[in-house]
């Protein structure tokens, strides 16, 4: 696949799979290409090449993606500001039935209670970390299989860090959504992954074991800046 | 004292028409973040279809209905096939086609309809001796018609933004047309729906509003209506329903206050009055009396 902004390709001709149920990360500096490739997916961004899922070709507009399973949380959380939680989860709940929308409403307010306690409050004044959390709820009220997260450490402290990774491992072991995590925060990342690519200026370099990366001290300093 | 109640009566229905048209403004903005220059016009147009209605010897609610009807599906097209397509690359562009189409309508007009003035029958009893007496006040029906239309339009819509979800969708496509894709929201048929209800919305005030006006149906009837509504919105923060209602109403009193209590001033420059309170206003609250304010923690 490739994608890019007018003309100019940002990611060229990259191929990676996510395998069901798998957690999957994709790594790299600033300006490597991983936002373009999420937004490239999701069909916020247009794009060349081949994306399939489930073994059939991808739509092209964010509106049907998520109708096939697929739902993204963007960079900067992407909640609805002036709107309260409540309203959020349900806006999340567009492609669903209106019936199954409110158990599954309590299921994350549940999973999440902080969000539960706040759902008359408007997302905007939810502090960083629970705003990535109502992102996170928000995105998967849409029951999707595949969920794609862009950068869910940026901005947050590191024990809010920690808890938002731990609520992925968890949704990920109890529901068995996939998910394709893109991370400046390569050590917490891989810790989560299963299988890990690397992107360098728009092209795939590496891809492997999540594991093999966190002991490679030769690949950490190379693509990841080492420590 | 009799003057006070004639002038609140007569600016408050100026008033509520001002409303109604800021009501439509302030559906387009919070879909697409645009004021619609082309509202007035476009509502003036579908009132000249109903004053045909009307000259078939239709009722005056059959030619509501219809004014209203293709006042829905003319804002639709121009979001779909005008609107929509110029965003895509600038946003500034839209604002010309708007005042472009602004144009457009009026002269269409003209050549469907003539320049000379129209009469367009009252939808309620309009006759010398149709009032009601609101002490020393007199309310005719097409006053009653303005008032009753805009409660009407105000409850509605409301509730269509409060309890049902095609208008959380709307309010999600206005917060954020991005992250409301990324959750399924259709944004386009949205955004039809918003421009095709801002177009029901004026046209059924064009048809309301017309009997009353100085201009009565003519070229020139949606101008200054246009030009005080706009106000209005602004005033109420382009974004509230509650700030289109309560700032359109308060430009309608002022301008009627001004005319009835400052000499000279009055008579010729009612609406600049107002629209310099209305600076002074926003130069203290720049989001208007009921905007939301960004508010957006990092």
């Amino acid at each position: 696949m490739s994608a890019g902004y007018g003309a100019a390709d940002v990611v060229h001709r990259i191929s990676l799979d996510v395998a069901e149920g798998e957690i999957a990360v994709v790594l790299g500096a600033n300006g490597a290409g991983k936002t373009t490739t999420l937004r490239a997916i999701s069909g916020v961004l247009a794009r060349s090449g081949v994306v399939q899922f489930d073994g059939r070709p991808m739509p092209t507009r964010p509106e049907d993606t998520v109708r096939v399973g697929l739902s993204m949380v963007p960079q900067g959380r992407g909640t609805l500001t002036e709107l309260t939680v409540l309203e959020n989860l349900l806006v999340g709940a567009a492609v669903r039935p209106r019936h199954e929308a409110d158990a599954d409403v309590e299921k994350w307010c549940g999973f999440f209670p902080v969000l539960g306690e706040r759902r008359e409050q408007k997302a905007g004044s939810l502090s960083g970390g629970e705003q990535q959390m109502l992102a996170i709820a928000r995105a998967l009220m849409a029951r999707p299989r595949l969920v794609l997260l862009d950068e869910p450490s940026l901005g947050l402290a590191p024990i809010v860090v920690q808890r938002v990774f731990a609520a992925l491992a968890d949704i990920n072991a109890t529901d068995g959504t996939s998910m394709l995590i893109v991370e400046q925060n390569a050590d917490l990342a891989l810790r989560l992954a299963r299988s890990a690519h690397v992107l360098e200026a728009g092209r795939l370099v590496a891809s492997g074991a999540a594991a093999d990366f966190l002991d490679d001290d030769r690949v950490r300093s190379a693509y990841l800046g080492g420590r | 004292m009799d003057v006070l109640v004639e002038r609140l009566v007569a600016g408050s229905t100026e008033g509520a028409v001002y409303a109604l048209i800021a009501l439509s403004l302030v559906v387009v903005f919070r879909g697409t973040g645009t004021i619609n220059f082309a509202q007035g016009e476009m509502a003036l147009f579908t009132t000249f279809v109903a004053w045909s209605v009307i000259a078939r010897d239709l009722p005056v609610w059959v030619a509501l209905l219809v004014a209203t009807a293709s006042g829905f599906v003319l804002g639709a097209l121009v979001e779909r096939f005008l609107v929509r397509p110029v965003r895509k690359r600038n946003d500034m562009a839209v604002l010309i086609v708007l005042l472009g189409l602004f144009t457009v309508f009026n002269s269409l007009d003209g050549l469907i309809w003539g320049g000379e003035t129209k009469v367009l029958a009252s939808l309620l009893p309009n006759g010398p001796d149709d009032y009601v007496a609101l002490g020393p006040a007199r309310i005719y029906g097409d006053t009653a018609a303005v008032w009753i239309g805009t409660v009407l339009v105000l409850i509605a819509l409301t509730v269509l933004f409060r309890c049902t979800r095609t208008g959380l969708h709307m309010r999600a496509v206005a917060n954020d047309g991005e992250a409301a894709a990324l959750a399924g929201v259709r944004v386009g048929r949205v955004l039809s729906l918003s421009w095709g209800l801002a177009g029901a919305i004026g046209s059924a005030a064009g048809v309301l509003v017309t009997p009353l006006a100085p201009a009565q149906l003519s070229l020139l009837t949606m101008l200054a209506i246009f030009l005080s509504a706009a106000a209005a919105a602004l005033l109420g923060g382009l974004d509230s329903l509650v700030g289109a209602v309560v700032a359109g109403l308060s430009i309608g009193v002022l301008e009627a206050l001004v005319i009835g209590y400052v000499p000279g001033v009055g008579s010729n420059l009612s609406e600049t009055t107002v629209l310099v309170i209305i600076v002074l206003v926003l130069l203290v609250r720049p989001q208007g009396l009921f905007g939301t304010k960004k508010l957006e923690r990092v």
